[in-house]
């Protein structure tokens, strides 16, 4: 069953395309949206939580159309990407009033706000201080709060695990889990491809505003290890150095630039990063840089576009 | 030898001076203000309504070479100035604050030359819509003036008394403006805080004056004190019942207080990001 | 109950925001011109009111607040991007913007209502009767229609322009009060001309027109008709507005 449906959807703003014929299915369970920044990602989760409405296209969550959809409001819980909130407020009254304004009661927004700080692992006693003082911990938490206050049934994250610590991130990741177990489908987005493949199997790949891949991430891994990882070094002796790492299984090829500099593509970039330091040290080579563009996002996007 | 770990090293090249820096941060800034429809529609509209209209009436009705023609330039253009004012300054210090970019400027400038920099920006643009005007339309008066040269030569002085008012209306304006731009992060409430100190203090001065029947209390008004220092440069009657220089008091102690500001703001307080 | 939830949130917004304590004060300004007529009362105290109310309550605070308040209500939220809690609840947008201007009246009125009061209670003080505040709720009446129609046009240019302050600046002191201050029939295309009316009619203010003011039902029900048209067309904005 299709949970969110995208077909040919696309938004300029102004002469900037932030998604271009942007078609996808995601379905029930945690589904990771990765990409890298201007990827499309926040453009995309903007229209599906109808914030702002595509220039062409359709799209359609959980059967219904967004924009200005109150019936679906109540169904879908939104994390936005900003750290913005209300500084004059606390959490507590803050989590009250969004679970107010879906209509529930006194008490029972009550309820909703302190059982959503309890599971996001905030204290009662810092949800009573003012979030102008809150820590991006600690503002992450609530607008994590804010979006499962009233149980919906899709979770759209919008890059709530950047900027948090490893106990933080490990926190919400077994939220989004716990989540999902309760029947809850969960949208991550994020621009890091090893965080999301914590949470799920099923990850979208996003570049300038279109979907690169999508489906099963061990078959997209697969195809990230078949790209040879090029990894440039800068040396006192780079003739020498290259002619040793030739000797190595690991490296598929060489390229000599010049007396100084060598670039080196290995298909085990691991294994290459633990014999390389071995033969600076055994050999006595003077390193003075070491790094590798490919180790980004971008570099995996470009190789999986050209295919 | 294994890696060669790479320490700092400090670049040996010459920085510039601090006038070269300030004055990237004023052109950068002047542009940026340039661009806006806002500031373009306040700059025609007061050579429009302040030169243009007024040379329409040399060409039309010969008017006399003498100081009241362009003393009023000033006080027709109240209006545009403070509204100059407000557009231009109101978001100067307070975009910096809100972006809270204003650490990246004391990474690199002293506190001093920031403070600085942002004048000049305000005081360049207000110049533009305060001071040109009223020079360009002295020269244009002169070109076009049908009375004899050594009437004019008489009257020479007058373009002292121009650029005097315009350099004291600049001053006056830019450290209002920016000490309202540095109270607040938000822009929008700056300009209205520029827009109201101006109005609301004619408005009380106007009601006190006419409550208590006391010329003085026309002191509260700003603009009441810069007519009266305008005046008296103009060598015009001056429009109320006390000394002048008690005005141009008062018009120092509200830039004594605006610098208080900014100072209070930017240089003693932890900016708060 | 979301919808009361959404008043009072946004009443409880724009009063603890720095920006009242500046009205606030503000507001209290026309005491001291009291103050200060009490020490001197060469006019009576209706005349000095009459012109106080007029001069500064309506011309001046009321405009200022309205501008202040309306502006910002959907347009600080999109600008602060918290917009996105208040859209990605269950209310339909157009709900949305008229709760949200709902909310902004009574914040203003309050703001306002005190320092009458006070400054009524003042007067009565000084010449020892009643005479002023019994024309309290007359002056009520006015600033409420005021916070109304002002409210619903501010709100209006908030989702209308990306910086409605500059424009409502020009609006309100431009408009409204010069233009709304010459001869022949320009007045009547300001919304001051049908406020000044009823206050003519309801606290005996002065005229300054040559025209006559129109009567108290009808300055009502042609502010009321203009603040229909600007919700009107707010919330149709607003409802095809992108919230970013």
């Amino acid at each position: 069953m299709s949970i969110i449906s995208a077909d040919g959807l696309s938004r300029w703003y102004g002469e900037v395309i932030g998604l271009n014929q942007f078609t996808v299915d995601i379905g029930e369970g945690i589904t990771g949206i990765v990409g890298p920044n201007g990827a499309g990602k926040t453009t995309f989760i903007r229209i599906i939580t109808g914030m702002i409405r595509q220039s062409k296209g359709s799209v359609e969550v959980l059967g219904e159309k967004p924009w200005n959809n109150p019936s679906l409001n109540a169904k879908v819980g939104y994390c936005p990407e900003h750290e913005m909130l209300y500084p004059w407020m606390n959490a507590k009254e803050f989590l009250i009033a969004m679970a107010k304004m879906h209509g529930y009661s006194r008490s029972e927004s009550e309820k909703r706000a302190y059982e959503s700080l309890e599971t996001v692992g905030f204290s009662r006693k810092d949800a009573e201080r003012k979030i102008g003082g809150y820590s991006k911990g600690m503002r992450q938490k609530v607008k994590i709060a804010q979006s499962i206050l009233h149980e919906p049934e899709l979770l759209i994250l919008d890059e709530s695990l950047a900027g948090t610590d490893p106990i933080g991130r490990k926190t919400i990741i077994e939220l989004i889990r716990k989540m999902a177990k309760n029947g809850i489908h969960s949208l991550v987005s994020s621009h890091v491809l090893y965080e999301v493949e914590k949470l799920t199997e099923q990850v979208v790949l996003v570049n300038d505003g279109r979907t690169v891949a999508a489906g099963d991430i061990h078959e997209i891994r697969k195809l990230i290890d078949k790209h040879p990882h090029t990894v440039n070094i800068t040396v006192n002796n780079a003739r020498k150095l290259g002619m040793e790492l030739m000797k190595k299984e690991s490296i598929v090829s060489v390229s000599i630039i010049d007396e100084n500099h060598l670039s080196v593509k290995t298909h085990e970039p691991e294994v290459f990063y633990k014999t390389l330091p071995e033969i600076i040290v055994k050999k006595k080579y003077e390193v003075s840089e070491i790094f590798s563009p490919d180790d980004n996002l971008q570099a995996i996007f470009r190789y999986l576009v050209k295919k | 030898m294994g890696i060669d770990f790479q320490k700092y090293r400090s670049w040996d090249g010459t920085h510039s001076s601090m006038i070269k820096r300030v004055a990237v941060l004023v052109k950068k800034e002047a542009f940026l203000a340039l661009k806006s429809k806002w500031v373009i529609a306040l700059i025609v509209l007061t050579y429009f309504l302040g030169v243009v209209t007024r040379m329409m009436s040399i060409v039309f009705m010969p008017v006399k070479f003498e100081s009241s023609f362009f003393q009023g330039f000033f006080d027709d253009s109240q209006l545009w100035f403070i509204l100059m004012a407000a557009v231009v300054g109101s978001g100067l210090i307070a975009n910096d604050l809100r972006n809270k970019s204003i650490v990246l400027y004391f990474s690199c400038l002293p506190k001093s030359a920031y403070a600085a920099g942002k004048f000049g920006v305000v005081a360049g643009l207000l110049s533009i819509v305060v001071l040109m005007p009223g020079v360009l339309l002295f020269f244009m008066a002169l070109l076009s003036s049908s009375e004899s040269l050594a009437n004019i030569l008489d009257h020479i002085w007058i373009l002292g008394a121009i650029v005097a008012t315009g350099l004291f209306i600049t001053a006056l304006m830019s450290s209002v403006s920016l000490a309202i731009s540095s109270i607040t992060s938000d822009k929008r409430y700056a300009g209205a805080g520029i827009f109201m100190i101006f109005l609301l203090s004619d408005i009380v001065a106007g009601v006190m004056k006419d409550i208590l029947k006391n010329d003085r209390l026309a002191m509260i008004s700003i603009w009441n004190n810069i007519r009266m220092v305008g005046n008296q440069l103009f060598r015009m009657k001056l429009p109320y019942d006390f000394p002048w220089y008690e005005s141009l008091l008062v018009l120092a102690a509200v830039i004594i207080c605006s610098a208080g500001i900014i100072y209070w703001k930017i240089f003693k307080k932890e900016v708060r990001v | 109950m979301k919808e009361i939830e959404i008043i009072k949130f946004t009443a409880k917004q724009l009063f603890f925001s720095r920006r009242t304590v500046v009205l606030i004060a503000l507001s209290f300004f026309p005491i001291i011109i009291i103050g200060a007529w009490m020490y001197r009362p060469d006019d009576s105290p209706s005349e000095l009111f009459s012109g106080v109310f007029i001069a500064i309550f309506l011309q001046f605070i009321l405009l200022i607040i309205s501008l202040l308040y309306g502006t910002s209500l959907i347009n600080s939220e999109i600008a602060n991007k918290t917009i996105s809690y208040l859209s990605t609840r269950s209310l339909r947008r157009e709900e949305l913007f008229m709760y949200r201007y709902t909310g902004s009246i009574p914040v203003g009125f309050l703001i306002v209502a005190a320092p009458i009061a006070v400054c009524l209670a003042l007067l009565d003080i000084h010449t020892g009767s009643l005479d002023m505040l019994k024309h309290l709720a007359d002056y009520y009446v006015i600033i409420f229609f005021g916070f109304v129609v002002y409210n619903a046009f501010f709100a209006f240019l908030g989702v209308a322009m990306k910086r409605p302050l500059m424009v409502g600046l020009l609006f309100a002191f431009f408009w409204e009060i010069l233009l709304a201050n010459l001869p022949g029939k320009i007045p009547y295309m300001t919304l001051m001309f049908y406020l000044r009316s009823m206050s003519h009619y309801m606290a005996d203010t002065p005229w300054p027109h040559q025209m006559e003011p129109f009567s108290t039902a009808m300055s009502a029900l042609v502010i009321l008709s203009a603040t229909a048209i600007f919700l009107l067309l707010g919330t149709l904005i607003f409802r095809n507005k992108n919230l970013i």
